[in-house]
């Protein structure tokens, strides 16, 4: 159907439906809580949804700690993850980095190449404490299949890019939610209770989720 | 062959494994629901502004729509208007051809189911790949889903993994933790192959064309990521006006679907692959389908569109627990499905569905968006009642009730009677069947026995003057 003739007869529908009443904004409806250390909130949160915590000195030797339970194998990665010698560290140990950047025609065979991958290592923007979630954006150098594909992500975050809750994060950031072909909400690792309302972990995306603060 | 009608099919369904498998999933979400609720006290303020969201981007649709549409193409994606399913059907349609795409992936859309899709591409000699666990395992059933987003808990672990035996030639497990391992494996070489990705949409944002899919398994994301092309599949009441009010919606939708306070994969994509993003599609469809929503915008049952399919209503309504959402016979279920079935369809193949209730409120008291539903069963009953569409006895029925009840001489008169047949039946015994025009309302329940003594009767000898 032609869009004008779609939206004339939603617009002749809307008119006579509903009152409008434009929402007012009523701030932030999420409770007063004392201060609490958001650190520890995060990793509650992160652990409620079988992610794991890990706040060291050494983030790149953490890293390479935690790959070392499954590989080394092959691994994609984000070119930055926010600071200097992870994928260095990585290869250091064995790890081999597969490129990521899917070509122009060609895409499925690119692609295939992905099935043995074990490993994703990425950035994040940003953590939610009470839901322990954790903001990626897609862009040059940060592919989603690193986050997607693999069993095992690890993520690093900076300890300063900690919030409460989405909604404090949503009270600043809101827009940005739009500014990537992708950004997207990690809380836990994947999941499904579609068999019998059982638990099962690893359905498509990650078994197991790192997140490793910096 | 399936029955026709509602009680017909409920009925042949009672006590089934799959009606109480029903059952226990849908008390599972409950528990988990009210334990997010009990665990975060803003919710009740919450739902009030979600509401408040959604009436508001209702009212004013065809902006936002119009916005929603600018933004997309603005970022070199394409809108279609489908007035109806065989518009939205014969766009996807000719875009697989032009693509010739031969494996389509989906992620879970209740649009799709809607307009049919899978039975016209696959007709068409294409591969599509149903890749939410459920789905996947009802599409190798050939079965429908029979919750709204648990589409395969009326099946056991053993049906499954004889399913699987059978579908996939794997040995047989009725292990979860195994079966779902199989479908990981499968369906992973699926999704690296695919040449088209179908999802859903749980909300688009009119501000910035953004797209934004929640799914807890991570395939709402290989769907709009793998593939060289992505269709985003959206009823038209989807929208809301900003980023900041999808923020808002998020957070109430998960509480309300599965008591989670975020669902695992909250997905927004705005627009296709950009220059110099390593991966992503290449480009971006997405199909805006009517289909009955703007004849239910335009009249008093228009705050059904609010709805955000989080299945809550399901989970709490005893009707739904009891018969299960292959009774319903339509692709939404429950007591959404009640509602939005008739009206986006009619109420001349579904005139029974507004009868599938018991008016408890239930669904009322936990609908994320406060929709009045029973009001909305009332006013449906009323029209299909005044189209012929009712069950035949429910009319003389009730005029004979009227009748009855505005007469106190006729009243007290029946009173008498019924106390009569209550002495001859006895004590908490049960009716099976009653006479004449009554018969209607016993064919499919019973009815306890009236009392020996009526209430008037018993007022008079114990607390009158």
């Amino acid at each position: 159907m032609e869009r004008e003739a779609f939206l004339g007869r939603v617009r002749a529908a809307a008119t006579t439906g509903l009152p409008d009443a434009p929402p007012a904004d009523p701030g932030l409806l999420v409770p007063d809580l004392a201060p609490t250390d958001l650190i520890e909130r995060f990793r509650a949160g992160v652990e409620a949804v079988n992610g794991r915590v890990h706040d060291s000195a050494d983030a790149v030797a953490t890293v390479v700690d935690v790959a070392a339970q499954v590989g080394p194998s092959m691994f994609l990665a984000w070119d930055d993850v926010g600071i200097p010698g992870v994928c260095s560290g990585l290869e250091a140990a064995g790890w081999r980095r597969l490129a990521a950047t899917v070509p122009t025609g060609g895409r499925v065979a690119h692609q295939k190449a992905y099935y043995p991958v074990v490993l994703g290592v990425t950035g994040a923007e940003a953590g939610f404490a009470e839901s322990g979630t954790i903001v990626l954006r897609s862009g040059p150098g940060r592919p989603r299949m690193a986050s997607l594909i693999p069993d095992v992500h690890i993520a690093l975050l900076p300890r300063s890019a900690l919030h409460r809750s989405l909604a404090h994060w949503a009270a600043e950031n809101a827009a940005s939610m739009a500014d990537a072909s992708n950004v997207v909400f990690i809380t836990g690792v994947s999941r499904t209770g579609d068999i019998e309302m059982r638990l099962n972990t690893g359905v498509h995306g990650p078994r197991a989720l790192h997140i490793v603060l910096t | 062959m399936e029955p026709v009608t509602f009680v017909d099919r409920a009925s042949r369904r009672l006590g089934t494994y799959a009606a109480e498998a029903n059952r226990r999933g849908a008390e599972r979400l409950s528990e988990l629901r009210e334990e997010a609720a009990a665990d975060y006290a803003p919710l009740d303020a919450m739902r009030d502004r979600a509401r408040a969201v959604r009436l508001h981007t209702l009212a004013n649709l065809d902006r936002y729509l119009s916005r929603f549409a600018d933004e997309v193409e603005a970022r070199g994606g394409k809108v279609f208007f489908a007035s109806d399913a065989a518009e939205a059907v014969e766009y996807v349609r000719a875009l697989a051809d032009r693509h010739q795409a031969e494996l389509i992936i989906k992620s879970k859309s209740m649009v799709s189911e809607e307009i049919a899709l899978n039975d016209a591409l696959e007709a068409d000699g294409r591969r599509v790949v149903e890749t939410d666990l459920g789905e996947f395992i009802i599409q190798l059933a050939g079965e429908r889903p029979s919750h709204i987003i648990a589409p395969a808990i009326h099946l056991s672990a053993a049906d499954i993994g004889r399913l699987f035996e059978d579908r996939l030639s794997v040995p047989y497990t009725d292990d979860a933790g195994r079966l779902n391992t199989i479908a990981r494996h499968h369906l992973r070489r699926e999704f690296l192959a695919a040449d088209m990705g179908i999802s859903g949409v749980n909300f688009g944002v009119a501000e910035s064309g953004t797209i934004c899919t929640v799914t807890n398994e991570g395939n709402g994301r290989l769907t709009t990521t793998a593939p060289r092309v992505h269709v985003a599949l959206m009823g038209m009441e989807r929208v809301v006006p900003t980023s900041a009010d999808l923020a808002h919606m998020l957070e109430v939708l998960a509480r309300s679907a599965t008591g989670q306070r975020l669902s695992v994969y909250t997905n927004m994509v705005t627009g296709a692959r950009r220059p110099g993003d390593p991966d992503g599609p290449d480009e971006l469809h997405v199909v805006v389908l009517d289909n009955g929503r703007s004849r239910a915008l335009g009249d008093s049952t228009a705050e059904i569109l609010a709805c955000i399919r989080c299945g809550a209503c399901l989970n709490v309504c005893p009707v739904y627990r009891a018969v299960g959402g292959h009774s319903y016979g339509s692709v939404y279920t429950g007591p959404i499905g009640a509602v939005i079935t008739p009206v986006l369809d009619g109420l001349g193949p579904w005139g029974d569905l507004p009868y599938a209730s018991t008016l408890c409120g239930a669904c009322r008291d936990v609908c994320p968006v406060r929709i009045d539903i029973p009001r909305v069963l009332l006013e449906l009953r009323r029209r299909s009642m005044d189209g012929g569409h009712a069950y035949a006895w429910v009319r003389p029925g009730l005029t004979a009730y009227a009748a009855a009840a505005t007469r106190p001489w006729l009243w007290r008169l029946v009173l008498g009677a019924a106390g009569v047949v209550g002495r001859l039946v006895g004590r908490d015994r049960v009716i099976g069947r009653l006479p004449f025009h009554a018969a209607g309302w016993t064919r499919h329940r019973t009815i306890r026995a009236p009392a020996a003594e009526s209430f008037h009767a018993w007022w008079r000898r114990n607390r009158g003057a």
